[in-house]
């Protein structure tokens, strides 16, 4: 059958690109990830919010094709940015410079008559198409059963059965795919129009006797405790409860041993690099740069095992379901719960979660929130600024003050996200129409290592690879403003610092860098904070991360004792202006300066994820503006009413 | 408490033979109802009937949100979650 030569492939493209095309739920992860094994890599189609999945296959006979899985779709009529992608591949019949070979077209079994109406739209469009049949273990386990070869007939195109991925079925499908000019194509297409549709899906489904499957036993009665008003309910927060502590603190000890790690490195980098800014450009900037990424990696991981074995069980559709009429009040939808969540931990986790959204409006909107969410790198800001606010012992009736304002703001942070995720889904493309919610329930299934072991190892690559860049960038330029211009020892005995005394270094080093200088000169759009130079050097710096404050701070402030900061920074007082000789950690100003690091975006590795999932420089750009700006105004509102209370 | 043939609220509710026209967001009880069209020709209404919401078909109510918001219906031997606001622009006839 070869022996008709090649199939017409447009001179230079190599390797033929087959497409897989289904809706949701339909087994095309795995199938995908039965074909391309970790050779998978990610990215955005242009432009749009999308991810975009392909990798490569070799088929029988050695020679490379590239699949691409397409985003799962009901129908080629597109309504939402992920639907046009599908549709533009298909009917454009290429995707970037690659022509679409053929398409693999996947059909539910236990869905059958839905799934004939994404085929029939696919095969009005002229390409070689196969069919790829899953759940067929599911159909007969729920009584209902089905004639292959006459489906086969029915539909005109060859039907290959693939249950979870089987390697027999995949084998098959990769045979087929390297003889595409073989595909059998149907005499005339199937109708476009509802009714005619309708009579074509019953006339194939009597053709390949076909009998729907009942209703799933099993998963009923999982679902009538699961979703139960009261049980469902107390055992949805339960689940999100541990899912949220295994983020926080099973990822801590792991955390710990990464900053341990690169800290003990950094002590070696300076013990034995002779020259003083070379080893302080290795050990505060490269390996700090290095374990300031890294130490995210055990959150990510974890949190992507979680969602995808809730996801492969099928229990993240039954969250959704649960929580959508709480997230319907912030215009978003059940979905969008675990990415917020996830945020408490650490926002890059939650805005990579985003991609559990099937709309690209909901997931920026989700995005522009998630920040705002109180992330694990606030903690150590939070501590310090509530120590040096209200007294440990200060008590209300049963609750420590401390403690209460940790939690109003967490509970700010919270509220905030949920109120800019609803303005964002407001002025985002008001002029498309509104999407419907729609979401199917899966039946319960037990969750694939492999597929949990590419999803967690797809998140952690994507990561690592396009982060590392940017914030090993910000960090070596955050060291240069704070070590800039170097001095060498005679400039210090000359400004009469003891050169062995490295407190005293450190502090006059900092003291007349760049960074000062810049601390100096946005000190009056920070003044009406009440932050002194100082407090804006130490904002400077959070940027790398929000946990850099403190140690910032502390350098800044030279504290004569580095184990006690809080004790130096109280007496710190402002060196020039106005209030030359009053302390700078006023309550009114510590109050600002917790509410500005509630909203400020002051974390670089969030831009660059945010860079990363969305594909556009834009909604970092327009987050870091909006949540700078927001942090600004907050703060003085709250340094008034403070000011006004005490 | 029956109101066969009255255009205002309706709550569908199987009673003995007689057809009532209904939305799907009205359905009172897990027993199947037939589809007899949309309340409006656009895109949505479209994306309904390609998930499976097509006029001859059987979909039952099968379970409510605690919030009663939103629905889960089984069609076709699949399970959709729609909101109120989708289900009601769907028409059953029970």
């Amino acid at each position: 059958m070869s022996r008709h030569a090649e199939p017409p492939t447009r001179a230079g493209a190599a390797t033929q690109r087959f497409a897989l095309v289904g809706s949701p739920n339909a087994g095309k992860t795995t199938l995908f990830n039965s074909l391309t094994g970790l050779r998978a890599k990610t990215g955005n189609y242009p432009g749009v919010t999308v991810s975009r999945y392909e990798g490569s296959h070799t088929i029988e006979g050695g020679s490379q094709v590239t699949i691409e899985d397409l985003p799962g779709t009901y129908s080629l009529d597109p309504i939402s940015p992920d639907e046009q992608v599908v549709a533009g591949v298909l009917q454009a019949g290429a995707s970037g410079d690659e022509p679409v070979g053929g398409l693999v077209v996947l059909l539910d079994a236990t869905n059958l008559r839905r799934s004939l109406g994404l085929l029939a739209q696919v095969q009005q469009l002229h390409h070689p198409v196969v069919v790829v049949l899953t759940f067929t273990d599911e159909l007969m386990r729920r009584g209902g059963s089905l004639d292959i070869d006459a489906l086969s007939r029915a539909v005109g195109v060859k039907v290959i059965p693939v249950v979870a991925g089987d390697k027999r079925g995949v084998a098959s499908l990769s045979k087929a795919m390297g003889d595409v000019s073989s595909w059998p194509r149907p005499m005339v297409p199937p109708p476009s129009d509802p009714a005619g549709l309708a009579d074509w899906s019953t006339s194939v489904l009597d053709g390949a006797s076909f009998r729907a499957p009942g209703s799933d036993k099993r998963t009923s009665r999982i679902d009538g405790v699961l979703l139960h008003p009261v049980w469902g309910t107390i055992i949805f927060f339960a689940t999100m409860m541990a899912f949220f502590q295994v983020i926080f603190t099973v990822a801590a000890p792991m955390q710990d041993g990464i900053e341990t790690f690169f800290s003990w490195l950094g002590a070696v980098a300076r013990a034995t690099i002779p020259i003083a800014w070379l080893s302080s450009l290795v050990a505060d900037a490269l390996l700090a740069g290095v374990g300031g990424v890294l130490v995210f990696l055990p959150q990510i991981a974890l949190l992507f095992l979680l969602i995808s074995l809730l996801e492969g069980s099928g229990y993240l559709a039954r969250a959704a379901f649960l929580m959508d009429r709480v997230m319907g009040w912030a215009g978003l939808e059940g979905r969008a719960f675990v990415a917020l969540l996830s945020s408490m931990a650490c926002a890059i986790p939650g805005i990579m979660a985003t991609r559990t959204l099937p709309s690209a409006k909901d997931r920026i909107a989700t995005m522009m929130g998630a920040p705002l969410m109180t992330c694990s790198a606030r903690l150590p800001v939070y501590v310090l600024l509530i120590g040096m606010l209200v007294p440990a012992e200060l008590r209300l009736g049963p609750i420590g003050a401390q403690g209460a304002i940790m939690f109003g703001l967490y509970l700010l942070g919270a509220v905030s996200a949920m109120l800019s995720a609803w303005f964002f889904k407001k002025i985002i493309g008001r002029s498309g129409i509104g999407l419907p919610f729609y979401m199917e329930m899966p039946s319960y299934r037990l969750p694939r290592p492999r597929t949990i072991l590419v999803s967690v190892w797809d998140a952690a690559k994507s990561f690592l690879k396009k982060v590392t860049s940017i914030i090993m960038l910000t960090t070596i330029i955050l060291w240069g403003l704070l070590n800039f211009p170097l001095r060498s020892d005679a400039d210090l005995q000359e400004a009469g610092i003891e050169v062995r005394d490295e407190v005293a270094v450190q502090s006059y080093v900092i003291d007349n860098s760049v960074a000062a200088d810049i601390g100096r000169a946005v000190s009056p759009v920070f003044e009406p904070l009440g932050f002194d130079w100082r407090i804006n050097v130490g904002v400077l710096s959070s940027l790398a991360a929000r946990e850099v404050f403190v140690s910032t701070l502390g350098q800044v402030a030279a504290a004569q004792n580095p184990e006690d900061p809080v004790a130096a920074l109280q007496s710190m007082t402002h060196t020039d202006g106005p209030d030359v000789d009053q302390p700078v950690f006023t309550p009114s100003t510590v109050a600002a300066l917790l509410v500005f690091f509630v909203y400020a975006l002051q974390c670089m590795s969030t831009l660059g994820v945010m860079r990363r999932e969305t594909g556009t420089w834009k909604w970092p750009v327009i987050a870091f503006v909006y949540m700078g700006g927001l942090a600004w105004v907050m703060a003085w509102c709250a340094k008034l009413v403070v000011g006004a209370i005490l | 408490m029956t109101h066969a043939g009255h255009p205002g609220k309706r709550q569908c509710v199987a009673a003995g033979g007689e057809t009532r026209t209904c939305s799907l967001a009205e359905l009172g009880c897990a027993c199947p109802a037939k589809i007899i069209g949309f309340t409006s020709d656009d895109q949505i209404s479209k994306r309904l009937f390609d998930l499976g919401f097509a006029p001859g078909q059987l979909a039952a109510l099968i379970r409510k949100a605690p919030m009663r918001d939103p629905l889960v219906f089984n069609i076709g031997g699949a399970q959709i979650v729609l909101r109120k606001r989708e289900a009601s622009r769907i028409l059953v006839e029970q």
